[in-house]
């Protein structure tokens, strides 16, 4: 999975809502994002970091300028060819877990596969050992109103997972999250990273953003910045320290399965 | 996707809320057993004509004269006979009313005088004694063969082979009883008394005969009679359209399409509450899409296409409707028994009733889920994944 070139290649990106009165959402953005890098993409509001996100994630398209995924340019694609592309190469994460209620964990996490087509047997199979990995097996039959947020999270997790996409598209992973249970996100986070997983990270938490190994920052529909972040904070010390903060305040803090 | 998989998805969608799905579904299950049971209702009303017109005898031809001018007499029956080889038997008859009188009671019935053949051409049988015979138009012999219910009303019952009868005065020996036949086409077919036709003329002092009954080979056989019977009669008579010749099957045809009328109106009527049922579906289905929307925009965003989110309503709305139309059937069969049984109506469920109301759920199902189904699928996904 992991080339020389970059994965994703963006040049010279410009978004624009309206025409009356166009908004100039983003004005003008190139990034590229190798395989294998963790990347922050921050940003206040307003600032075209959902908008960069949306067209990253193939649920949009630019107005002018080049989106090249893995060699492919996909800013020209009908509706139905950016399914594909997000079927194959994307795997999202939100914010507000966006599990289907009355299905399982293991039914959940099927879901990619099953508009890729792939037989129930094997569907089943790979559903399972992504659940594993995120540490949920003894959940998988579970519906998401019997699992904690930070378990619905990493059953959200392990659907971005299941169809081997070329990077994880995270937007506030943590926000709706106690500290712990979203410190322990940002744990699994670290460690699919470790293990060679592209993550893309949008947030506009500081400490969120501290975690990744790269970081950009948006202003205006402009980026700002985008350097390397020399000192990336280490997600199992950041958890040390809260469940110490925790347990000097008293509180007994959730221990995150 | 695969088609099962479709169906899988849309059954747990459908039984995620039971309670809605449910009251939909009766929408069309109401539709469906109306559509079936009032169809049975003129299907059997159909079927118990087409019954009681076969009671008129088997392959009958009717002649009748068009206009009082117009004379049919015995021996235009007698050609008929001769000449047409297509009819096997044929039986004037000179009918008109009569007052019978039995001991003191007096009953108005119609009399029929006739030949031996009519028993075999209008298909009757006897009950009791014997029918008229040749002999009894040779000697003109005053002896009366009744029906059942002239038994009945007269005889209240009794013994009536041996008992003497006053028609229009005269004294008629009763020889034979027929054997009940039913109503047909609201005519009671036992309400009669048979004489020689002989003595009927002598009776009615007339030689006019009112009716030639003849009988065919076979129905197939009846276009080409009925041609050649009126070209003969044309002949005899010297002019064309002075008789009227009818056979069984054209009565049959004419009454058909008349309960015919009655079965697509009832059928109709019971259509339009499976439209409205129809209408219901897609009232669910559209909140159902509304309800859904971050649904419809993850599926989006893990890589469903447009026809998957179309099939998965599609389907949905199917289930609705067939799931209505299995139960409504159900219902309709249920429903016409106890029709028949309460109303004591003839009612006959068909294979087709069922099947085209069976169909028309479908049909309703998909036209009306199509809407809904295109609605999803033409969401954006970003902003389904933000609905709140």
């Amino acid at each position: 999975m992991t080339s020389a070139a970059a994965m994703i290649d963006i040049q010279n990106v410009t978004k624009t809502y309206g025409t009356l009165r166009p908004v100039h959402a983003l004005r003008g953005i190139d990034l590229s994002v190798a395989a294998g890098e963790y990347v922050a993409i921050m940003g206040p509001s307003g600032s075209g970091k959902s908008t960069l996100m949306n067209i990253l994630g193939c649920l949009d398209r630019p107005t002018a300028g080049r989106y090249l995924l893995q060699d492919r340019d996909v800013s020209t694609l009908s509706d139905d060819q950016l399914a594909e592309v997000r079927n194959q190469l994307i795997g999202f994460v939100f914010q507000t877990f966006n599990l289907l209620p009355r299905q399982t964990a293991l039914d959940n996490v099927q879901l990619p596969l099953i508009y890729r087509g792939i037989a129930p047997a094997e569907r089943r199979r790979r559903a399972l050992d992504v659940l594993a990995r995120v540490g949920l097996d003894q959940w998988s039959h579970h519906r998401p109103n019997q699992m904690s947020g930070g378990q619905q999270q990493r059953v959200a997790i392990a659907r971005a997972l299941v169809a081997e996409p070329s990077f994880l598209l995270a937007d506030e992973p943590t926000g709706n999250l106690d500290s712990i249970s979203g410190q322990g996100v940002m744990v699994l986070m670290e460690q699919l990273n470790n293990e060679g997983i592209t993550i893309l990270l949008v947030t506009h938490d500081e400490r969120i953003a501290a975690h990744a190994r790269r970081q950009i920052r948006l202003l205006d529909g402009l980026v700002v910045k985008d350097e390397p972040n020399a000192n990336p904070l280490s997600a199992a010390t950041e958890m040390q320290r809260l469940q110490k903060v925790l347990a000097d305040a008293n509180i007994l803090p959730e221990v995150p399965q | 996707m695969s088609i099962l998989e479709a169906w899988r998805v849309a059954i747990s969608g459908v039984a995620s809320n039971k309670l809605r799905s449910l009251l939909t579904t009766l929408g069309i299950v109401i539709g469906v057993a109306a559509v079936i049971s009032l169809v049975s209702v003129g299907q059997g009303a159909t079927q118990s004509i087409t019954e009681s017109m076969q009671g008129l005898g088997t392959n009958l031809i009717i002649i009748t004269p068009q206009g009082a001018a117009v004379e049919l007499t015995v021996d235009h029956a007698t050609q008929l006979d001769q000449r047409v080889a297509n009819l096997t038997a044929v039986a004037p008859v000179v009918s008109s009313g009569v007052t019978l009188k039995w001991s003191a009671t007096d009953y108005q019935t119609q009399l029929n005088g006739t030949v031996p053949s009519f028993i075999e051409v209008r298909a009757y049988e006897l009950a009791d004694g014997r029918f008229v015979a040749e002999s009894d138009l040779e000697l003109n012999r005053r002896v009366a063969v009744i029906g059942q219910t002239v038994v009945a009303e007269v005889f209240k019952g009794r013994d009536a082979v041996g008992q003497t009868i006053m028609i229009s005065g005269q004294q008629f020996t009763v020889v034979g009883v027929l054997a009940a036949k039913g109503t047909t086409a609201g005519q009671d077919q036992d309400d009669l008394v048979i004489v020689p036709l002989t003595t009927a003329q002598r009776l009615l002092s007339s030689t006019r005969i009112t009716t030639i009954y003849g009988k065919l080979t076979s129905p197939e056989a009846a276009t080409t009679t009925i041609a050649q019977i009126k070209s003969i009669m044309e002949r005899l008579l010297g002019r064309a359209d002075q008789i009227r010749v009818q056979s069984q099957d054209e009565l049959l045809a004419t009454i058909d399409s008349m309960t015919q009328t009655m079965t697509i109106m009832l059928g109709a009527i019971a259509g339009i509450s499976l439209l409205v049922g129809g209408i219901g579906i897609m009232n669910i289905m559209l909140v159902s899409v509304t309800e859904r929307t971050r649904e419809i925009g993850l599926r989006k965003a893990v890589g469903a296409r447009r026809v998957h989110i179309m099939t998965q309503f599609m389907v949905e709305a199917l289930v609705i409707s067939l799931g209505g139309g299995l139960i409504g059937a159900a219902f309709g069969i249920l429903g016409s028994g106890l029709i028949a049984k309460l109303g004591s109506w003839n009612t006959a469920v068909t294979t087709a009733s069922v099947l085209l109301a069976f169909g028309f759920a479908a049909i309703i199902g998909v036209g009306f889920g199509i809407y809904p189904a295109i609605k999803a699928s033409a969401l954006d996904p970003i902003t389904a994944l933000r609905y709140e």
